[in-house]
């Protein structure tokens, strides 16, 4: 019992909840302690790792008010265990303050579901593009070790300059040329498929550029588009940054 | 990000030949250079030699024979022949960058070509 005149007052945006272990409404990205360093993300709403791609899908937030972990990207939806927290599978559903959207951040732990006391775990501890990301009974793997990065202490996205990862130079321009007697460059034709054709310097179409955000490499006619993987071929679709869009040198 | 790498499909190297990918085997159809655009060497301009062919851009050239009677490469219709030099254009070749093939002064639209896309003897 809590006379009024003593109840606490609610705790404001950028406070810490305690309890939770988070900053209320405060961005913030979860960043898996495996090598790659990869970001919790969502392939529709199922939680997945994925490289940093600058998306909203990558930035989550705890809310004071539900008590749940949202989505920046669909501020309706919460971090979800399926099957009404009887499943295994995490993905983000409408926020109802169920015991499956119940989360605290231990940073020994990682976040812990506050019910069952089972942890956030990447599958089989595979560091992989698009690998499931579910829950477990903690184990103190390196799968369920992750870090909290908030947004607003994260680096700036790349702009310019080598990106080491990826061997490409950000936002400058190149030519793909065919080591081939011809030295055909390559071309995406009306914003979809890829072919080589004759060196046209002019044409943007034959021009691409590696993207710092969403580490895709873009065509430098049709921007939104990136060099996409379809079984064997190559094509030019809307930039996703999934593992068929993301390319090293 | 999962091992293959970009090839023109076939190897392939005509215009409009698709690219897609494949596992590492290695190979022209497999091999590129990422150049950026303003680092692009400047097109090559007439007279000046094409290292990678060994010809100068667009200058026209005899072939002869290096027998005892030094005969030169001519036309006979569109067949190529050895002939004593005689003044016409049917004997003078020269190299289009464009095509990066070797064409004839006499008829400009056509290039030395092994007869059956390549794969007979003759000229």
């Amino acid at each position: 019992m809590i006379y009024v005149d003593e109840m606490p007052k609610e705790l404001k945006k950028g406070e810490t909840n305690t309890m939770f272990g988070l900053d209320i409404e405060r961005p913030f990205f979860v960043v898996t302690t495996l090598e790659s360093e990869r970001y919790l993300d969502l392939i529709g709403n199922n939680m997945v790792l994925k490289t940093p791609n600058s998306f909203l899908s990558q930035q989550w937030y705890f809310d004071q008010k539900s008590r749940t972990i949202k989505s920046m990207r669909s501020k309706n939806m919460s971090w979800d265990i399926d099957g009404a927290s009887k499943g295994t599978n995490l993905s983000v559903a409408a926020t109802n303050s169920y015991k499956g959207q119940l989360f605290k951040w231990d940073g020994e732990s990682g976040f812990v579901n506050m019910y069952d006391g089972r942890v956030l775990d990447i599958m089989g501890g595979k560091d992989e593009e698009g690998q499931n990301v579910q829950m477990s009974k903690a184990n103190q793997s390196k799968g369920q070790k992750w870090k909290i990065l908030y947004a607003d202490k994260a680096k700036p996205i790349q702009m310019k300059g080598l990106n080491k990862k990826f061997g490409l130079e950000v936002n400058r321009p190149f030519f793909i040329v065919s080591k081939m007697w011809m030295n055909r460059v390559a071309e995406c034709v009306g914003a979809s498929n890829i072919v080589i054709k004759t060196l046209v310097r002019t044409n943007k179409g034959q021009q691409f550029y590696f993207d710092g955000g969403t580490k895709t490499i873009k065509s430098n006619q049709w921007k939104d588009r990136s060099i996409t993987l379809s079984g064997k071929n190559l094509y030019m679709t809307t930039t996703s940054a999934r593992w068929f869009q993301l390319f090293k040198l | 990000m999962k091992g293959q790498v970009i090839e023109v499909v076939g190897a392939v190297d005509s215009e409009n030949r698709n690219v897609g990918v494949n596992n590492a085997k290695g190979g022209m159809g497999q091999e590129w250079d990422i150049i950026y655009v303003d680092e692009m060497p400047a097109a090559l301009k007439i007279g000046e030699e094409n290292k990678d062919w060994g010809f100068k851009i667009n200058s026209p050239f005899y072939v002869v024979s290096m027998k005892k009677r030094g005969y030169f490469l001519d036309l006979l219709g569109n067949n190529m022949v050895m002939k004593t030099r005689n003044g016409m254009t049917s004997q003078q070749w020269y190299f289009d960058q464009k095509t990066r093939t070797i064409k004839s002064v006499r008829t400009k639209s056509k290039s030395w070509d092994i007869q059956s896309s390549g794969k007979a003897s003759n000229l």
